[in-house]
């Protein structure tokens, strides 16, 4: 088996606006890319194979639900294996700070970042101030 | 937007700092380390914390960042600049990394550069952080660079 990249190898796509409101299974929105396409508000379109990697930043206004586990919601997996992250508010008493919050994921066709859990007392009501997925497309030849 | 199949000459490219980094809101930060899979086209420059970049070329920058804070209630941000000290913004491929101290905010560990016409040479500035704090040696920037 052997890899390559497809042409064009690098993708991005972000928001450009506050999306407010995001709910358990919902997506986050998309509106700017650059080396692929945005279908319907939300999915970027793969069209073959990719390396994925997704993070978000949810707004700190007070009293709003700021806890979200995310994951790539892919059209097709090349394996049966998906990661997810939760996002956790920030706020400890430590001084040295480690760690990678983001998403990662191979996958087909076109992919959207969505929620699979929301934790706290105020779900649905906390906005998204930073959406991106990034990618890398990748030629399997078996 | 068409897509074909292409196979594209790639390189890994990994920077890191030899040594911890007393560092305060304004300072770059001072790669000095990089290690590579084969010929490729990044350059670093300690003195400033410079990236290179050939601008013929793709890249995706993505820099993990482990940062002692000095108060243990302060945020930072870092974000890529260019040459001239420009912030490069997400519709030009820059996204920081941004740690904010709250109970009803989340983070973005990781300041991504990525852009399929890269700028010809990026820094990471802090440019939000308490005064003496220390970026560690775990902190490393991990480039993937395609030929188009």
């Amino acid at each position: 088996m052997s890899f390559g990249f497809n042409f064009p190898a690098l993708f991005r796509a972000h928001n450009t606006t506050l999306q407010t409101g995001i709910g358990s299974g919902g997506p986050f929105n998309l509106q700017f890319s650059e080396g692929c396409e945005i279908i319907g508000g939300s999915r970027v379109n793969i069209q073959n194979n990719a390396y994925l990697y997704g993070d978000i930043k949810i707004d700190g206004s007070t009293g709003k639900n700021q806890s979200y586990d995310i994951a790539f919601d892919p059209t097709k997996l090349i394996s049966t294996m998906i990661s997810e992250a939760w996002q956790i508010a920030s706020e400890i008493n430590l001084t040295i700070m480690v760690g990678d919050d983001a998403v990662y994921n191979v996958a087909q066709d076109n992919v959207a970042l969505t929620v699979r859990q929301i934790s706290g007392s105020n779900p649905g009501n906390s906005s998204a101030d930073q959406t991106r997925v990034f990618g890398l497309r990748v030629e399997v030849t078996p | 937007m068409s897509y074909y199949s292409r196979k594209l000459p790639t390189q890994l490219i990994e920077i890191t700092m030899s040594s911890a980094q007393t560092a305060s809101q304004g300072d770059f930060v001072l790669f000095d380390t990089l290690r590579a899979t084969g010929t490729h086209g990044v350059t670093i420059n300690g003195a400033t914390g410079e990236i290179g970049l050939d601008t013929t070329k793709q890249y995706s920058v993505r820099a993990s960042m482990h940062v002692e804070r000095s108060n243990s209630t302060s945020s930072y941000t870092f974000a890529w600049h260019d040459s001239g000290g420009t912030l490069i913004t997400t519709a030009d491929g820059g996204y920081d990394a941004r740690f904010e101290d709250g109970i009803y905010s989340n983070s973005t560990y990781v300041a991504v550069y990525q852009n399929l016409n890269p700028v010809s040479a990026i820094r990471l500035k802090a440019t939000l952080l308490a005064a003496s704090s220390t970026i560690l040696t775990a902190t490393k920037v991990i480039i993937v660079e395609v030929t188009p």
